[in-house]
């Protein structure tokens, strides 16, 4: 179990490595090394480290700890074969997480990061939707009864690619440099974490790890089913490829875009749910 | 600040320690997974954070900060 918590930590940021630099090299530039991600903790955890003076000093460091702690547990859920509502439930936090961060640090920087991240909850809504059309094509929410379903009658991708599209534009919402990034957008500086520098940048980057590790990984296992650990990674990071092929041509929305796409895939999702529902 | 370090240093161990404690109890079957995770979720962000924070450079007051419009 810790060796699955190191491989998730380790392994996610070098996805967001890996993610950076595709990006990079689709826009003709050569981008960082693949490791910078973990450079970037390196890098942190030796820089000086204080609470700035406007910060609440509580909830400034509380939410780093919280950051790490919540995508341990959805990593631990997802080891366990665990429910999705609980997935559902950490991934709102997060959202609560963010607006922590932005909040506590008594920037205008990280407030308007933080004032977004609540827009941004639209993003979550799609996700409602999809984990409904799972619940109607298996009858479970347990991740590992999904697998089980999916052993004897295939996987949902193609039992439901809506859901599944669903799911990885909810997965999309939350990578960096993408068309619904809204909270990190350059006008805001870092957004929501603009003022967590040192060791506190450090630990939001080993909670980006483990966040980014653990969405992936229950994608696959929601959608395509239990498969051996060398092929997980591998679907893994062909789903990241994809998604930063996304991110690298697609502009960043504005705040209100950002969230009228997300209602118009909800809605859809919404129509094809209830067309499950009947038909079922 | 050679007393913050060992703090650190002393915190770091322990929930090192702790952390190493619940993944070898669960390979060996003492631990069912639940309890051995509710350890983790608790330790492994001390562990991260105080890992980090004992190796961290030197310590200042604080900056002057931005105090809004």
């Amino acid at each position: 179990m810790l060796a699955e918590l190191l491989l998730a930590v380790v392994y996610g940021l070098l996805l967001l490595g890996i993610h950076r630099k595709v990006i990079a090299r689709i826009q003709k530039r050569p981008g960082p090394p693949i490791w910078q991600e973990v450079l970037h903790i390196l890098k942190f955890s030796f820089k000086t480290t204080w609470v700035p003076a406007t910060a609440s000093g509580v909830l400034f460091v509380g939410v780093v700890i919280i950051a790490i702690a919540i995508w341990t547990a959805a990593l631990l859920v997802v080891i366990a074969g665990g429910s999705l509502m609980i997935l559902f439930g950490i991934y709102m936090l997060h959202k609560i997480v963010e607006h922590g961060f932005g909040l506590s640090s008594g920037s205008p920087y990280g407030k308007f990061g933080g004032v977004r991240s609540v827009i941004s909850a639209a993003s979550e809504i799609p996700l409602f939707v999809s984990v409904s059309v799972i619940a109607l094509f298996t009858g479970t929410l347990m991740i590992d009864e999904i697998v089980a379903f999916e052993g004897a009658n295939g996987p949902l991708l193609l039992l439901a690619p809506p859901a599944a599209i669903a799911m990885y534009l909810v997965i999309l919402s939350k990578m960096p440099f993408g068309p619904f990034s809204i909270v990190e957008s350059k006008e805001l500086v870092s957004g929501y974490k603009t003022e967590h520098f040192g060791i506190w940048r450090a630990g939001l980057e080993v909670c980006n790890g483990l966040k980014t590790f653990v969405l992936l990984n229950a994608f696959v296992l929601v959608f395509i089913g239990a498969l051996p650990l060398w092929l997980l990674l591998l679907l893994m990071l062909a789903i990241l490829v994809s998604l930063s092929f996304v991110c690298a041509l697609t502009p960043m929305l504005s705040p209100f875009d950002s969230v009228t796409v997300q209602m118009i895939i909800t809605g859809l999702m919404l129509v094809y749910a209830i067309v499950v529902w009947v038909m079922i | 600040m050679m007393a913050r370090k060992q703090k650190m240093a002393i915190l770091a161990l322990l929930s090192g320690s702790v952390c190493l404690l619940a993944g070898v109890l669960h390979t060996i079957g003492t631990f069912d997974l639940v309890a051995a995770g509710i350890v983790l979720i608790i330790a492994f962000p001390a562990f991260v954070l105080s890992l980090f924070a004992l190796w961290m450079a030197g310590e200042h007051a604080g900056d002057i900060p931005f105090m809004g419009y």
